[in-house]
């Protein structure tokens, strides 16, 4: 569990990143609701969600790829 | 409820430094930024804030591709999720809000904004703004300000971010009282000068 706080004395900022990394290795690993969220709104908590969206951004490379070369 | 223990542990310091090295346009916000600025509730990701422009996109893929970032997705392990085979570029991560990441530097989290309290976005360039910089070894990076952490998750309100504020509004306090703004213009100008004379920060 994180350490609780009950008004103890705060640590002052890090004065270097190094001291601030040394701070972070006491930190507590990400937890399960933290996933990767499309600009819509859908949340890809699952391999098949992932699947479909990887699907959606090759059809976009595809029609990026087209445009471009239309331009030219 | 906790990831499945997979993947290496954060190491901040590299995390930070291949990102500046590729050059990345970011603002390091959340636990990690509550950590710089002395809070203990910390959890084990690096979150940025980063700046939503093509060219700086692909400098982040560039990034990613250097720490052999791969998806973190509920109940999938590491291992399954390298198998995924992401082709990590600037325009996959222009379709992402919010992007979750194990890298070989730990767990990092891309983010295209922050909230403020009523739940409006706030951009790289307004949090620059108000950021503070930090030095590392031979590179310099942005941490928000302890009002934009606070305001993040105030409108968040999840259990976690309830839990961390009453810390957060006491270093906010700290923050207002004490004079750190000639630290930070100090930080800043040699930042600068380093700069104007073809150093790297």
């Amino acid at each position: 569990m994180p350490a609780s706080y009950y008004g103890d004395v705060i640590r002052q900022r890090a004065k270097t990143v190094a001291e601030w990394a040394e701070r972070m290795h006491s930190a507590e690993p990400p937890t399960e609701d933290d996933v990767t969220v499309l600009l819509d709104g859908r949340r890809l908590d699952s391999k098949e969600s992932v699947e479909a969206w990887l699907k959606e951004v090759e059809a976009l490379r595809v029609l990026e790829a087209a445009t471009h070369d239309a331009s030219r | 409820m906790m990831l499945p223990g997979s993947g290496p542990p954060l190491d901040l310091n590299r995390l930070l430094e291949v990102l500046t090295r590729n050059d990345v346009d970011f603002v390091v916000v959340g636990g990690s930024a509550a950590g710089f600025l002395g809070a203990s509730r910390l959890t084990e990701d690096a979150d940025c804030v980063v700046r939503r422009e093509r060219a700086n996109l692909e400098r982040l893929a560039s990034a990613l591709r250097e720490v052999h970032a791969r998806l973190r997705v509920a109940r999938m392990s590491d291992e399954d999720a390298k198998a995924l085979q992401v082709r990590v570029d600037g325009m996959m991560l222009e379709t992402v809000g919010n992007s979750t990441w194990t890298t070989d530097a730990g767990p990092f989290d891309v983010l295209a904004d922050l909230k403020d309290f009523e739940g409006r976005s706030v951009s790289y360039e307004e949090l620059l703004t108000r950021s503070i910089a930090v030095r590392g070894d031979g590179f310099a990076v942005h941490v928000a300000s302890i009002d934009d952490i606070i305001a993040a998750k105030t409108f968040a309100n999840r259990d976690k971010d309830r839990e961390a504020l009453p810390e957060l509004l006491d270093i906010q306090e700290r923050e207002h009282s004490q004079r750190y703004e000639q630290h930070d213009a100090d930080v800043a100008f040699e930042v600068q000068d380093d700069l104007n004379r073809g150093i790297e920060p």
